[in-house]
């Protein structure tokens, strides 16, 4: 092989964008280097808005370097994130943590196991303590193992592969507060106390989910008590003579609450809900099957108009 | 004197409830304010 | 008194519960925060039976709304006090 000019050459390039963002490309024979030193992820925050939907970025860095060999067309390289704060449209993240390694040959990229952490992720409905492992399979990203705390409870998504393929996962639910979970509808004088555990599988496809059979159970005994609800007073005094029966309602012991729990891809969230339980007062055993029907999409956009995304972000910029 | 043990066998009593949320109305009310509290308006 | 003024001298603020504040009397604060209180609660009334919802519903999403696009410079009541956004 006659020796060539790229033999001892070494030229090196820093890019620099106009908020100040830098990168370094190096090349030495036939290895380039894309080094970006560990530097503020709002540095980026111009190139990010144009996504869609567009993210910001609060507080937090970001290095990564890629090494690229011509000869091979093999490549390295990595990727660290640490105390990262983001917005994606209206969600929020934030004390995003992750360290990722990968390589690619001939077009096959493999990533050696990572874990992903994220403290909180406000969606109008707030999940904390977000992990999940983050891995390869042919050149496809997986998510295993997607655990965090939700409701006062738990919730695990066994495994989701990051493509528009359809593919079928399963979302449990272990042990949620159910007063937590009335609290989305902010009805007032209505309690609730318990606690359930669900199986939803979730059907996804082209980035769309849908719930089909999913179940919800009690674990304990739970109560329901209304006290001065303005819908459930509006709903005694459109059927009068249905007032006695409802009023049952009022104070109910419940020993076993068992749930359908279906949702289309629009958002459109239909639980049906079957109790039995006693009203102590009247010392009469009641079965009631209550369904609900509600778009979860418009109830999460409802819930976060109080909050603006904005200015948690805008905190998070100065504080930095 | 005798006592009468009544023993209650009331049957269990069935609740149907159907409830469906519109979250339409608290966007809306949200866009009315939005302009009611707009730089031009003299109310604000 | 205008409205404008009245902020900017930092004689009204906005409250949580949707309706202008008095923060220090003046000529003519009075009428001003009562007449403006008054076109807005017909307002928040003519929302609560628009949407049938309760008026103290319509009221807290107004606070809400008033304090977050109070502009820099006026007073908002929170927790008690009127605070210089």
């Amino acid at each position: 092989q006659p020796a060539t000019a790229l033999d001892k050459s070494v030229s090196s390039h820093t890019f620099t964008l106009p908020s100040g963002f830098s990168a370094k490309l190096s090349q030495r024979q036939h290895q380039l280097d894309f080094r970006i030193p560990e530097q503020s992820v709002k540095l980026l925050n111009n190139l990010l808005q144009q996504q869609n939907p567009p993210l910001q970025a609060g507080q937090g860095k970001l290095s990564a370097n890629l090494q690229y060999q011509s000869d091979s067309g093999q490549s390295t390289g990595n990727l660290t994130i640490n105390d990262m704060e983001i917005a994606y449209g209206k969600y929020l993240a934030k004390g995003v943590n992750l360290i990722l390694d990968g390589k690619q040959s001939s077009g096959k990229l493999q990533i050696t196991p990572a874990t992903l952490n994220i403290d909180s992720l406000q969606t109008g409905v707030d999940i904390l303590a977000v992990s999940a492992l983050i891995k390869s399979q042919e050149s496809n990203v997986v998510i295993e193992e997607l655990k965090g705390q939700l409701f006062d409870g738990q919730f695990k998504l066994d495994k989701l592969m990051l493509t528009d393929e359809p593919q079928r996962s399963l979302l449990t639910l272990n042990n949620l507060d159910m007063a937590r979970i009335l609290e989305l509808q902010q009805e007032t004088g209505i309690d609730v106390q318990g606690r359930v555990s669900g199986n939803i599988p979730l059907h996804i496809h082209n980035r769309q989910v849908e719930i089909r059979n999913g179940s919800l159970f009690n674990l304990d005994q739970g109560k329901l008590h209304i006290t001065d609800n303005a819908a459930f007073a509006a709903l005694k005094q459109s059927q009068p003579q249905l007032e006695p029966v409802l009023s049952l309602l009022q104070n109910l012991e419940f020993t076993e609450l068992n749930s359908d729990v279906s949702m289309q891809p629009n958002g459109l969230l239909f639980l049906d809900m079957q109790i039995k339980g006693r009203n102590p007062d009247e010392k009469q055993d009641v079965n009631f099957n209550y369904t609900h029907e509600e778009n979860i999409f418009t109830l999460l956009r409802a819930l976060r108009l109080g909050e603006e995304i904005q200015d948690k972000l805008e905190q998070g910029i100065n504080e930095d | 004197c005798t006592h009468k043990v009544q023993v209650e066998t009331k049957e269990p009593i069935t609740i149907n409830l159907n409830v469906k949320v519109d979250h339409q109305i608290r966007v809306k009310v949200d866009k009315e304010l939005d302009d009611l509290f707009s730089e031009d308006s003299e109310l604000f | 008194i205008e409205l404008d003024q009245a902020k900017d001298q930092g004689l009204v603020g906005e409250q949580t519960d949707g309706y202008l504040g008095i923060i220090k009397e003046a000529q003519g604060v009075q009428e001003l925060v009562q007449e403006i209180n008054a076109k807005r609660k017909s307002k928040y009334e003519q929302l609560a039976r628009q949407n049938n919802i309760k008026l103290e519903q319509v009221e807290a999403l107004a606070g809400k709304k008033a304090i977050e696009k109070t502009q820099a410079g006026h007073y908002v009541l929170l927790s008690g006090s009127w605070v210089k956004k």
